[in-house]
Parts: structure tokens; sequence; C-alpha cells
């Protein structure tokens, strides 16, 4: 069954089979979408951000009229959603980043560890300084390998936008670079 | 991107540990859209209690007020019993104990 077809027969009959059809059909791309707008460096909440973008999507099911492919309407709301917990993340309280951690497991000595530290927060200060869509298709792409066409669709955008956002945060990047000492990473 | 940026910046992503869902993620959902529905039933049955209960007692307030204020014809009585006594609270419990509708949202579909 397609989706808008599914979610009428959903809204129908409450049969939780058919909800269950719709979150096991799409789950990857959403927790794509999810993980690729936290980014690397903020990934563990991306499992249950897709849980609450599954929830949000169950109780508003009756505002979704069918104008709209079901999955443009759930990659919006997860994008929605997962910004607005980024910001909700961001006023909590700072806590021991991840780096922190990995320098204290680490085996190289303490020296190569911290110039290794220095070097990936300079990466990642000029890749958070990017626009907030110019960063996800970053990470998308390089990260999560998505090609443009998946991007393109999970961000509800044609191939040639996500091209040029990427051409763009290239062009940012390629600008902030002497500035941020990043030609000492190689 | 130039070679020395763009490498720096592949290496560190490509570095980072790709997240995985587990497999019982839909099962997971599922039980909590479970959760949900439950607790939405629950509240919106003490809700619809409250408003009931409180309108039944206005209505009865209001009944045996206007009846106080005089004599009324026979019929005009017995439909004001019928109006505010069973057919108005039947529509109010129809409409607050049958299921909820759609919340409304900033995305349109």
């Amino acid at each position: 069954m397609e989706d808008e077809p599914a979610v009428a027969e959903y809204l129908r009959s409450r049969d939780p089979e058919v909800f269950r059809t719709l979150v096991e059909r799409h789950q990857s791309r959403v927790f794509r979408l999810v993980a690729g707008l936290l980014g690397p460096f903020a990934d563990r909440d991306a499992q249950e951000v897709t849980q609450e973008v599954f929830l949000r999507a169950h109780q508003r099911l009756g505002s979704f009229r069918g104008e709209a492919r079901f999955s443009s309407w759930l990659y919006r709301l997860a994008y929605n959603y997962t910004l607005q917990h980024k910001r909700r993340a961001r006023l909590r309280l700072p806590h021991l980043p991840v780096d922190a951690l990995e320098t204290l497991s680490s085996r190289d000595g303490p020296h190569e560890a911290a110039a290794e530290r220095e070097r990936r927060q300079t990466v990642e200060r000029l890749l958070e300084g990017l626009p907030e869509l110019y960063r996800t298709v970053v990470y998308l792409h390089y990260w999560l390998d998505a090609t443009v066409e998946e991007m393109a669709e999970l961000l509800a955008v044609p191939s040639g936008t996500v091209k040029s956002y990427l051409s763009r945060a290239r062009a940012r990047l390629r600008a902030q670079d002497c500035a941020a000492g990043i030609e000492g990473v190689d | 991107m130039a070679p020395e940026t763009e490498d720096p910046i592949r290496r560190l992503l490509a570095a980072r540990p790709r997240p995985q869902l587990p497999e019982d993620f839909a099962a997971a959902v599922m039980r909590r859209v479970r959760q949900q529905q439950q607790a939405d039933e629950r509240q919106h049955r003490v809700g619809a209690r409250l408003v009931l209960g409180a309108y039944w007692l206005a209505a009865i307030g209001a009944s045996a007020w206007i009846l106080g204020q005089g004599p009324l014809p026979e019929w005009t009585t017995a439909i004001l019993w019928v109006l505010a006594l069973l057919l108005v609270p039947a529509g109010f419990a129809f409409a607050l104990w049958s299921r909820p509708g759609a919340a409304v949202t900033g995305e349109r579909g």
C-alpha cells in the first residue's frame, strides 16, 4: 500500500500494524535526516529524537491532508522537531565533551592526543560555523554518504539546490580555512 | 573545496562512527504510541467528566431558578427539563467522549 492510502486507512481503522508499516518504511530516512541535522558530534540523541518524530507524526496524522506526499510531510516534521531539539539542547548546562573522554582512553601520548584534539576542534568549529542547511548537507554527504537525490528528498528541495548548498558550504570553508589554520591539519 | 580543506573534513567525518538504528526500533515506537494513546484517553476521560459534571450542576441550578420564577405552561417546563438534563448533556458527552480530533500543527500535508 502507498503511503497516502495507508495514512487514510490508519485514520479510519486505527490498526497499529498500518502505522507500524509506515514507521518501518521511513525510519531509516528519518533517522539519517535527524542524525545529519544533529551532526557527528551530537548524534547520541538521534535515536531518541527519531522516536519523538514518529510520536509527533502519530499525534498529528489527522492534520495530514494529502496535499503533499506523506514522506515530505514527515521529513518536514522531522526537520522542524530536530532543530527545536537542538535549540533546547544548547540551553542545557555544558557537559564533558566527547573528545575529552576519547583523550582519556587514547593510546597516544598526552601531547599527540592534545594536538589531535586541537585539530579536530578547529575543523568542528569551521563546520559548526556554517549555516544550518549548509552544515546539514555537508554532514549528510561526507559523514552519512547521502547522495544528492536523497538529500533533495529529505530537505524537500530540488537536486540543483542541494548541489548549490554543497558548493557554497565548500566556498565558505575554503574562505575560512587560512584564518582557522586548517592547512596545518594535513 | 580545496584539497587541504576538504581532506581533513572528510577524514574527520569519515572517522566518526555512523549511527545505527536498532532492529527493534519500530517495535519501540509502537510501544510508545500505545502508551501515548492510553495517557491521552485517561486525560480525555477525566477532562470530559469534570466538564460534564460542572455542566450538570449549572443546568440543574439554572432550571430550578427558572422554574422558581413563576408558573410556566406545562409544555414549556417539560421541554426545559428535557433540554437541560438530557439532550444537551448527552450532546456534550458524545462530543467529549468521542475520539479527539487532530491537533492543529504547523506542518501542512
